[in-house]
């Protein structure tokens, strides 16, 4: 096993929705609705959850980087959780002559991006393949616009036919798509998340807000943020369409993950329940492998960084 | 099924597959199977751990948990007891991490730890948190396990509160000894209250259908010993209200002119040894001379009234030593005083001309036990008199190869009859027996409630410990997880162990004797 685990997180920042998307409007009346954990205990118990998170090992070499990534889907099962999971490797670098001799390394001029779209695939390929029918889907990080909005529609409709419902859960996001649009809000915040920080109590959500990709006008989410514990809110994501086909019973979800982070319980580090078992698996699955071990052994010469810090 | 995770501190860890839903109790044991080679592991210690470890936030707002976060697995750690392999080129297996183990078979765990099928059977058993259960193959077949002859000789101490079973463990060995001994043993035993071993010679009663479950797969069913008697002395009574049958029962005496000087020694319970060893110098000397002298008819208050004239002496006797030398002996006045109290007061257990002598013949007969019942006032004087006597005249027996008739000696509450402060010299033939008892095949069972009970001088030729329920013991003897409490809630018949011979049966549980015992309906 490897002595030091190179976990690192994924930046979507520039795979998010641009800032120069427009705000179109509020949802629901703009204010805060409080969160129900009993309702969100009985809609836990009804349907079938599912959860996604993954796992990154990056290694920077002189002759390129390497990334080793477990994507993790863990699904509820009556007395365990079954999980799924995906292991890929991925060498990039700009080097003609090294690429051409392997049919196993990528040429590309910008690792970083490549290896997010690289990513993006592979957890399509996972959900859409592994999500089970009708089932509620529980994905850390944002969803996905940008040059890459195409994979989210995709992996959106490939999901849809199967009947289920995808939620995107943000921690950490700077972003102003709330405060940048709103008149009254304007300039007083640093972020949306400083914004509804204050703005909720504990066990309350913002109403939702509708938000169009500035790539894509197609691409719009429905998002809001939830305060489940006096810390920094997340933002929970819907795309339109699923937002639409579920707004009938729109709180349940949002009662359900009130209830699925109560379920976690960590008041320093909230998190959905699932997503944090789907980490477990992530990391648990990454470190099956000594990756910096396996590149020494193959010859790539580490970086003075990956030398010092080995991610 | 159990799945091997690797080594930890020379115990074999394991973790219980997703289909295991209960913690494997400690004393159980698992077969590794790798290609046709086994390995057989023991249980030392079973703990349940929780891999999603959820908050307990849901359950503290009344709200309920999810499901899969309640999951829980069964980590075990096992020593390895035995290979069943054909290695021959002098290194051992590793046990590969991934290998998946299951529960054990009673073919394989004869075969693993050698067992004999020769001895008294008792089944293997189990032992977490307060339960109890006996061994049990994936099939459900209770594991058993022959306790080995040798184990008789080498001595064996049984501990237990009063009713967890001790005495009941007692009588099954000791029916094993005279039924069920290749050419059959004898067993004297000593009873010290109740009616505890006097009524052997009846069936054991019981509807406990786990009984009825033990002995059907013992192959017996309950039945009283055939020869069977219980002495008595004379100068007490069993009561026909006591329900023990009146026809086996013998009245005994003990009889000055033939009674072993050492004997008396038994009276003297509370008396420095060395101060204990005069009397039977003392007596020796006066019992040597009447027995010479013509007039013959004497008896043991002749012996007082001797010995209360030594006033007249200055305290000063004749002695005579075991080895024929001659000697005097002066007594401090206290010591005069002490063993004249005890002499007056031990003087109704001789010669009383009702009651029969015995002898080391009427014990040593092959499937006979005998019980001398020494509960009841002054019970205990005259057994711990009468159990020196016997034993000197059963050794003597062996030694000289007059009798070749093994021979088990229960005794009860020890420390009654022997001071726990005793030295090895002070024992005396119980000592003797204890470092010779293999060759002339003489064994002793003591039963005590408290190990701290047995006389210094024996615990360390005591190679069998069987401890019941009890109060204290001393659990890292055991190789074996046992809290104080797990020891403290055994339940009735269920016992930890250190046996002679077959140190990988930790836990046990003895059979229901199948004569002497009556069991209520509702017992356990």
């Amino acid at each position: 096993m490897p002595t030091t685990h190179a976990d690192q997180e994924i930046d979507f920042s520039g795979l998010s929705y641009p800032q120069e998307g427009a705000l179109v409007s509020y949802i629901e009346d703009f204010g805060k609705f409080e969160l129900d954990s009993k309702k969100g205990e009985t809609t836990c118990s009804s349907v079938l959850l599912c959860a996604y998170d993954e796992s990154v090992n990056k290694f920077e070499g002189l002759e390129g980087a390497a990334y080793l990534t477990s994507h993790s889907l863990i699904i509820h099962g009556l007395q365990d959780y079954i999980p799924v999971c995906l292991l890929t490797f991925y060498f990039y670098t700009r080097s003609l002559s090294i690429s051409k001799n392997s049919n196993y390394i990528k040429y590309s001029k910008e690792p970083d991006v490549d290896s997010k779209k690289d990513y993006i695939y592979d957890r399509r390929k996972l959900l859409s393949e592994n999500v089970p029918e009708n089932s509620i889907v529980l994905i850390d990080g944002p969803i996905i616009g940008g040059n890459m909005a195409t994979a989210t529609i995709d992996l959106n409709k490939q999901l849809s036919s199967k009947g289920a419902v995808p939620i995107c859960f943000v921690k950490n996001s700077s972003s102003n798509m709330v405060t940048d649009n709103i008149a009254e809000l304007r300039g007083r915040y640093n972020s949306d998340m400083h914004w509804a920080y204050g703005f909720l109590r504990p066990g309350e959500r913002t109403n939702l807000f509708k938000y169009t990709d500035g790539v894509n006008p197609n691409l719009t989410k429905v998002f809001c943020y939830v305060k489940a514990f006096d810390v920094s809110p997340q933002r929970i994501e819907l795309d339109l369409t699923t937002y639409s086909r579920h707004a009938g019973n729109i709180d349940d979800l949002f009662d359900l993950v009130y209830y699925l982070l109560l379920a976690q319980g960590d008041l320093r580090n909230p998190q959905i329940r699932s997503i944090a078992i789907a980490e477990k698996y992530a990391r648990a699955t990454l470190k099956l492998i000594n990756f910096e071990q396996m590149m020494i052994d193959l010859g790539i010469t580490p970086t003075m960084n990956q030398e010092r810090f080995a991610w | 099924m159990w799945i091997v995770l690797g080594e930890d501190r020379g115990r074999i860890r394991l973790v219980s597959s997703s289909e295991t839903c209960g913690l494997l109790p400690k004393g159980s044991f698992l077969t590794v199977d790798d290609n046709g080679n086994k390995y057989i592991l023991r249980i030392a210690d079973s703990q349940q751990i929780e891999p999603y470890s959820p908050a307990p936030m849901l359950a503290d707002m009344d709200l309920s948990p999810l499901k899969p976060d309640q999951k829980c697995q069964n980590v075990v750690y096992a020593y390895r007891v035995a290979d069943l392999t054909d290695r021959r080129d002098g290194l051992i297996d590793f046990i590969r991490p991934q290998l998946t183990a299951r529960r054990s078979t009673q073919e394989e765990i004869d075969k693993a730890l050698a067992f004999k099928m020769v001895g008294p059977r008792v089944f293997l058993a189990t032992v977490q948190g307060g339960k109890n259960q006996v061994l049990v193959d994936e099939q459900g077949n209770l594991i058993k396990v022959s306790i080995p002859l040798e184990v008789f000789y080498h001595q064996i101490l049984i501990c237990g509160k009063v009713g967890s079973g001790k005495t009941v463990a007692s009588k099954y060995l000791a029916q094993y000894f005279v039924e069920e001994l290749e050419g059959l043993g004898a067993v004297l035993a000593v009873n010290v209250k109740d009616v505890d071993l006097l009524m052997m010679d009846k069936p054991s009663s019981t509807t406990n259908e786990a009984v009825l479950n033990e002995w059907k797969s013992l192959g017996q069913k309950a039945h009283g010993i055939d020869n069977f008697t219980v002495y008595y002395p004379a100068n007490i009574s069993i009561e026909p209200g006591q329900g023990v049958n009146q026809d086996i029962c013998k009245r005994i005496t003990l009889n000055v002119q033939t009674i072993e000087p050492e004997a008396l020694s038994g009276l003297l319970v509370g008396v420095s040894d060395i101060a204990a060893q005069h009397l039977p110098n003392i007596f020796r000397s006066w019992q040597n001379r009447m027995n010479r002298s013509e007039k013959g008819g004497f008896t043991f208050n002749d012996f007082v009234q001797y010995f209360e004239r030594g006033v007249e002496d200055k305290y000063s006797y004749e002695t005579l030593n075991a080895r024929g030398d001659s000697g005097t002996i002066t007594i401090p006045w206290g010591t005069y005083h002490n063993i004249l109290r005890n002499l007056e007061y031990a003087v109704e257990f001789f010669d009383n001309e009702e009651a029969q002598n015995i002898s080391a013949n009427d014990i040593l007969v092959r499937g006979k036990m005998s019980v001398i019942n020494v509960a009841g006032e002054k019970g205990i004087q005259f057994g711990s008199v009468l159990l020196r006597h016997l034993l000197k005249n059963i050794v003597e027996e062996k030694q000289t190869g007059r009798s070749k008739v093994p021979i088990l000696i229960i005794i009860d509450e020890v420390h009654q009859f022997w001071d726990t402060t005793s030295s090895k010299e002070a024992l005396g033939e119980l000592d003797l027996i204890c470092r010779t008892g293999r060759s002339k095949e003489i064994g002793v069972i003591f039963s005590s409630q408290n190990p701290s009970d047995i006389p210094r001088g024996l615990s360390n030729v005591i190679n069998t410990k069987i401890f019941f329920k009890s109060d204290r013991s001393s659990a890292r003897d055991y190789d074996l997880s046992v809290s104080t409490e797990e020891i403290q809630n055994l339940g009735k018949g269920y016992a930890i162990a250190n046996i002679h011979g077959l140190s990988q049966a930790k836990v046990l549980k003895f059979p229901l004797a199948m004569a002497g015992v009556f069991e209520e309906a509702s017992s356990n």
